[in-house]
């Protein structure tokens, strides 16, 4: 019955209970969709670094490669040899992985005869290409940073070898204009130069197939995507600059990551292992969830700051209104901490009520913000990418919980507080 | 009143006389010092060897490169890996050229050729053309009186943007180089022998045989070019010519 | 023995600096089944008794036994439990509920420790509310009702746990005197035939007639 007396409760001030309610109401959904929204961009960045900047789950590197490799390449790369003990230790683990890879990466000059201008290239295996392009998380959370030809690179590669990837701002640059696939046959041939790793320059013929977006301003203008056996042969080496771990199960990244370097530890192997989100590996993933991060933080203790606010005033306010009900209460024999509950249950109440009404609002929201195509382009992001929202239930679980007991927690100390009155005094009373 | 304008407009022009003047024995040190490293009326063509040490390692390189006025075709020989490739030099535009390759690639002339050489140390010799000279000042070298230049580039696309310069008052020589970043701080310097000989309007002129450049820093890092066999020879244009070089 | 007894209890309270005395030693004994009213005019102390009776606040010197139990010693709990199971409060502002009917109002002090059975529970509640003739007006809630009857739920549920002692602060004050009779005339009966000891106060002399014990009290002592 208390429950039932606790709900009719509500309804004595209907004017504050709506108030009250549209507080947690408004707290429950702007917590839902920051949280949603938070989501949606970590599953992006997430996709986009380990599928499309090719950097899978875990990343091997040699022994302090990753810091070391761009000034002395020759030094810190992958050899074949090298590749082959790092299989080795990777067997035990065949089960969760999808698939390894190897990738090259490094800088050189694209010209097109005329003139040269600088590029950032990763050579990557093809069949980290194929799977990595049509991955279906990609597709779910990433496609904002696929260009309509992207999907074409590996039937380009296939077809020519020497094919390669560049964005539209180094195409520009060499004054080569989207879409690639119409450029005539002669415009479309280019030559990468660069140092090898004995330190000479050398170059090679590659063939503009399609474009590709970094998703990144700062390497938009330099961008060049290759098969990895062309990077091979410009830096004139058969190693590799890393290699990836394609996992099925992502919750095994850092155990895995652990045991690898535990292992290399022990057997006095020179190599290094990282997960995809590592700073020195992801460092825009990192960056920028840890913006989000703190700035939901920040959201979290406002909002939350904001409801507890609203009940401690609500609460304090049916205190007064009702002392010598309170009064009553004690008079016939309950206890202070009894009252106490009773006054939460209320609040709680309130706080479903307010939940429920909000996550069906928060709905709305998504499926009207996600039916616009709002696109808008991040600071520091290539691409226009859509403003999209999203209602996550382990999240939604989660605010619940949160506002339950904070709403629990701070009706239940006001209450506490407010009623260490004596009973006479509470009694004697006439309230608010 | 017009005395004294009279008297400005003397004054004005004695100055600007002196510093013309003072301008022309500038350049005409750095153009003196050019033809020494061969920027004489005819053709050259020398065998270039790159001696370089780097971290206690030493590579050789060599080359075979022909000058004719502001275009060179500078020519990888050894090592193999190398053989067949070809820099070429029109005017301040550097092309790279090996025979897989359709086209040349547009280079700059501060690509790092090998250790501390760059591109444009092999066949740079037109530091008339490409820097105005101003003398800094006078020192004394083993008892020769020599005059230091701060050179400084007329273009954006030049090897290096500053050099300070030692050249002999006797000889009209370079004997000695400091390259400069654009701050003023060198990052490596050059050391210049004279122990050639090549035939100039029927007259045996002094030729560069040795340019070491050191690294600023890491002194034991250097590359030691030596200019092999030097000798005056016309060259065919299409020597030059960058069409000559696509497949 | 008696069922409540006081000795030599006072009670003041601080008004700002001042400490007024509202209660300057009592001695007093209440047997089982009386039927007593506190009589004295406005500020005599009637309703500052009734409470410290009832634990609702603590004498400033004194002792007060009910059943034997010395009330002054006991902790927070044991006050707690001794006003739900032995003392029932009938309030001058009858106190009811608003949200909730007869029976959840009635029902309320059962609730507290939950010992009965809901079966237990339901039969008592409906003993009481027959008792207080109000088998009708189950489902309706407080202000639905008239001043009489909302005084009878009073009643119901202050008897609803048994208790042995039943205190009743100007119960019939906020009632017309037609009703305020027959709101005596229900305690007295009910102390008749439940054998409730009904302790209350009133300042209304014209109800005398009906109790079967008067105490007097003037200026915070008892004179009769």
């Amino acid at each position: 019955m208390m429950w039932t007396m606790a709900f009719r409760n509500l309804f004595r001030n209907k004017r504050r209970t709506a108030a009250t309610g549209a507080a947690v109401m408004a707290g429950f959904i702007g917590l839902t969709l920051l949280g949603g929204y938070i989501y949606c961009v970590e599953r992006g960045l997430r996709a986009n670094s380990i599928y499309l900047m090719n950097k899978g789950h875990v990343t091997i590197f040699k022994k302090e490669g990753l810091q070391r490799y761009a000034t002395k390449p020759s030094l810190y790369e992958l050899t074949p040899a090298d590749q082959n003990l790092v299989q080795e230790q990777l067997k035990k683990y065949s089960e969760n992985i999808d698939w390894t890879g190897t990738a090259l990466t490094g800088s050189g000059l694209i010209s097109n005869g005329v003139k040269s201008v600088p590029f950032m290239a990763v050579g990557v295996d093809l069949q980290t290409l194929d799977k990595s392009l049509t991955h279906p998380t990609v597709q779910e959370w990433a496609k904002d940073f696929l260009t309509q030809d992207s999907l074409n690179f590996v039937k380009a590669i296939k077809e020519n070898p020497d094919s390669i990837s560049i964005t539209a701002r180094l195409g520009a640059l060499i004054s080569r204009q989207i879409p690639f696939e119409n450029l005539p046959a002669e415009q479309k041939t280019v030559q990468l130069a660069g140092m090898n790793l004995y330190g000479d320059l050398n170059a090679v013929d590659a063939n503009i197939a399609v474009s590709h977006t970094t998703g990144s301003d700062m390497m938009e203008d330099a961008g060049l995507l290759a098969p990895f056996e062309l990077l091979q042969n410009l830096y004139s080496t058969d190693g590799a600059h890393y290699m990836m771990i394609y996992l099925k199960d992502e919750s095994k990244i850092t155990k895995m990551v652990s045991e690898l370097n535990e292992t290399f530890k022990n057997q006095s192997l020179p190599f290094d292992a990282y997960p995809f989100d590592d700073p020195g590996i992801s460092p825009n993933y990192v960056g920028s969830m840890g913006f989000l991060y703190a700035m939901a933080g920040f959201f979290v203790f406002l909002i939350c700051g904001a409801v507890a606010l609203s009940i401690v005033n609500s609460l304090t306010m049916g205190i007064l209104e009702r002392t010598r009900e309170i009064g009553t209460f004690r008079a016939i024999g309950y206890m202070p901490k009894q009252i106490s509950w009773m006054m939460t249950q209320e609040a709680l109440w309130l706080c479903v009520l307010s939940g429920v009404l909000g996550i069906v609002l928060a709905a709305i929201i998504v499926v009207i913000v996600n039916g616009l195509y709002i696109t808008f382009s991040p600071p520091g992001v290539a691409a226009a990418v859509q403003f999209t929202l999203s209602i996550n239930g382990t999240l939604v679980a989660l605010i619940s919980c949160i506002f339950l007991l904070l709403v629990g927690t701070t009706s239940y100390l006001v209450t506490h507080f407010k009623l260490k009155m004596k009973i006479v005094d509470l009694l004697s009373d006439s309230g608010a | 009143m017009s005395k004294n304008i009279v008297l400005k407009i003397l004054f004005s022009s004695f100055f600007f006389a002196v510093c013309f003047a003072q301008a022309q024995v500038e350049m005409e040190l750095l153009k003196a010092s050019d033809k020494a490293r061969g920027s004489l009326e005819k053709g050259l063509t020398w065998e270039s060897e790159v001696t370089t040490v780097e971290d206690g390692e030493s590579t050789i390189r060599k080359f075979k490169v022909k000058a004719t006025g502001v275009d060179a075709n500078v020519e990888a020989l050894e090592p193999a890996r190398n053989k067949g490739e070809i820099y070429l030099f029109n005017d301040r535009t550097m092309w790279f050229f090996k025979p897989s390759l359709k086209k040349p690639v547009a280079i700059s002339s501060r690509q790092k050729l090998t250790g501390q050489a760059a591109i444009g140390d092999i066949a740079s010799t037109h530091y008339a053309r490409d820097y105005n000279p101003k003398i800094e000042r006078i020192e004394k070298i083993n008892g020769e009186k020599v005059y230091v230049l701060m050179l400084k580039a007329k273009a954006n696309n030049l090897t290096y943007d500053k050099i300070r310069y030692w050249i002999s008052d006797v000889s009209k020589k370079a004997i000695k180089a400091e390259f400069l970043t654009l701050q003023g701080k060198p990052f490596k310097r050059a050391t210049l022998e004279y122990n050639n000989k090549v035939s100039s309007n029927g007259k045996m002129v002094d030729f560069v045989s040795k340019m070491e450049i050191v690294d600023a820093k890491f002194k034991n890092n250097k590359s030691i070019l030596r200019y092999i066999n030097p000798k005056m020879e016309e060259h065919n244009k299409t020597l030059f010519n960058i069409n000559n070089l696509k497949r | 023995m008696a069922l409540v007894k006081l000795s030599g209890v006072k009670k003041s309270y601080k008004l700002g600096e001042t400490l007024v005395p509202a209660l300057r030693g009592i001695d007093l004994e209440i047997r089982a089944g009386e039927f007593t009213s506190v009589i004295g005019a406005s500020g005599s102390g009637k309703s500052t008794l009734l409470n410290l009776v009832g634990c609702l606040d603590q004498p400033t010197e004194g002792s007060i036994q009910i059943s034997g139990a010395e009330v002054t010693e006991m902790n927070e709990t044991q006050q707690c439990d001794l006003r739900n199971e032995k003392i029932g409060f009938i309030f001058q502002s009858f106190n009811l509920v608003p949200v909730l009917n007869v029976w959840e109002n009635i029902e309320l002090p059962l609730l507290v420790k939950a010992k009965l059975s809901l079966d237990e529970r339901k039969k008592r509640v409906a003993s009481v509310i027959s008792a207080v003739g109000l088998d009708s007006f189950i489902e309706h809630k407080p202000d639905q009702l008239s001043g009489g009857q909302r005084q009878r739920v009073a009643i119901a549920r202050a008897l609803v746990t048994k208790p042995s002692l039943v205190l009743a602060d100007e119960p019939t004050a906020n009632l017309d005197s037609k009703t305020a009779h027959m709101i005596l005339d229900l305690m007295a009966d009910l102390n008749k035939t439940q054998n409730v000891t009904f302790l209350f106060c009133s300042h209304d002399e014209k109800l005398i007639g009906r109790v079967g014990r008067i105490v007097r009290i003037q200026d915070g002592v008892i004179v009769e």
